[in-house]
């Protein structure tokens, strides 16, 4: 009897953001397990808070989170509006939500409740090079945003080529306008 | 090696990218570009005042670059090493893991993902991002520097500084005119204030030894965070 064919996978369009927490081995080495679940929890709570009706959180990756927009200004002021809260989290708590966030709008194939697929992997890539408290976002998402985001400036950082990625991805730094 | 000149705008904008290869910058009294490389691409955009380079074989070959004074450059590398020499405008590099190395800008964004970070001087604003590389520079303007587990060394920083770091050290020395904010997890900190330099201070600190000779006053505000790194002020 022949294995019957894997299901073809069902491809969305929309932004994916990856969070890392910054330093949360170092904390959790320093703190214990309990600060640093207490940690998790703030974070998640937050992003909660803030997520849209169409937005959700795919999976959690260790101390990041994988969450999927339906569309790309969302998930730019979403990005904003996070670092804000977790810039006030860090200073009204005792736990030092450093996050940085990345973000990259593209296809993604759908598995089960997972998103996979090569604008998954850039959008992974991208967060590696953000510092805490910073937005980058990948052109295509700035492209997609179109203009919609008039309190938003977004500065460029140039090609950057990344491993495993055949072409180079032009990055900005999304900041609202007037903030330094 | 191929050599190719430019008869560019001098307010050109320099775009490089590469992957392993190496990329060479001089900024020098002149008015053409001059790029030297293997089988490089070059292609003018914006009417000639952008220059936009890729290098060759599919980015592993080095990039030798001869430009005007105060030209804007922004490069991207996966491993390749960054050195800009001479005096540049705006300044844009981002590398996985190569080195950067920047003698002068007028406002500068430096982010390498594993490799170190150097910056002789910047007039303006400048931002330096490494996840385990150093950070180095001179006199700047005013800074926002990060780390993961590298070290943070600034010279002297004229207006605002923003600092942050995982376990690396935070050593810098500031004028006292524009506010501070430092977070570490288990980094020291040092910092150098004018003496006399009344702070408006917010620290906020797990189990790190906080030191604060200065009086209290409004010429400064400074916020300092750790877990349990030390923070340091001490009269310069």
């Amino acid at each position: 009897m022949m294995a019957a064919a894997p299901p073809k996978s069902t491809v969305v369009r929309g932004t994916i953001m990856f969070t890392d927490i910054v330093g949360f081995t170092e904390f959790n080495a320093v703190r214990g397990d309990d600060d640093a679940i207490e940690l998790l929890a703030l974070q998640e709570r937050i992003v909660g808070e803030e997520l849209g009706p169409d937005a959700r959180i795919v999976k959690q990756l260790g101390d990041g989170l994988m969450i999927w927009f339906a569309d790309s200004c969302a998930a730019i002021e979403t990005g904003l509006r996070l670092q804000e809260r977790f810039e006030e989290a860090s200073w009204s708590s005792d736990t030092p939500l450093w996050v940085r966030i990345g973000l990259h709008s593209g296809q993604q194939s759908r598995r089960g409740d997972d998103l996979v697929g090569h604008d998954v992997n850039v959008a992974s890539r991208i967060v590696n090079l953000a510092d805490s408290g910073e937005v980058l976002a990948s052109e295509a998402t700035v492209r997609s945003a179109d203009g919609g985001m008039p309190e938003v400036e977004f500065k460029q950082l140039g090609p950057v080529v990344m491993k495993g990625i055949p072409n180079p991805i032009n990055l900005y730094r999304a900041e609202r306008r007037g903030t330094v | 090696m191929d050599l190719q000149h430019f008869d560019l705008p001098v307010a050109v904008t320099l775009r490089l990218q590469s992957r392993s290869g190496a990329i060479n910058i001089v900024a020098e009294p002149r008015e053409d570009v001059v790029v030297e490389g293997e089988k490089f691409d070059a292609t003018e955009a914006d009417g000639g005042a952008m220059l936009e380079v890729r290098s060759g074989h599919g980015g592993a070959k080095s990039l030798s670059v001869r430009c005007p004074v105060g030209t804007d450059v922004v490069v991207g590398t996966q491993s390749g090493g960054v050195s800009l020499t001479g005096e540049f405008g705006t300044v844009s590099v981002t590398t996985m893991s190569g080195n950067i190395d920047v003698e002068r800008a007028d406002e500068a964004d430096l982010r390498s993902g594993a490799g170190g970070v150097h910056l002789g001087s910047c007039g303006g604003r400048c931002r330096m991002n490494s996840m385990s590389g150093s950070i180095i520079a001179g006199s700047v303007g005013a800074a926002s520097a990060g780390t993961v587990s590298g070290s943070i060394t600034i010279d002297r920083v004229a207006g605002r500084l923003k600092a942050r770091s995982v376990s690396g050290t935070i050593k810098a020395s500031c004028d006292g005119e524009g506010a501070i904010v430092v977070k570490t997890v288990s980094g020291k900190v040092h910092l150098e204030l004018p003496t006399g330099t009344a702070l408006e201070t917010r620290f906020k600190t797990l189990s790190g030894k906080v030191r604060n000779p200065f009086p209290v006053g409004h010429d400064c505000r400074l916020e300092a965070m750790s877990i349990s790194g030390s923070i340091e002020l001490v009269p310069s």
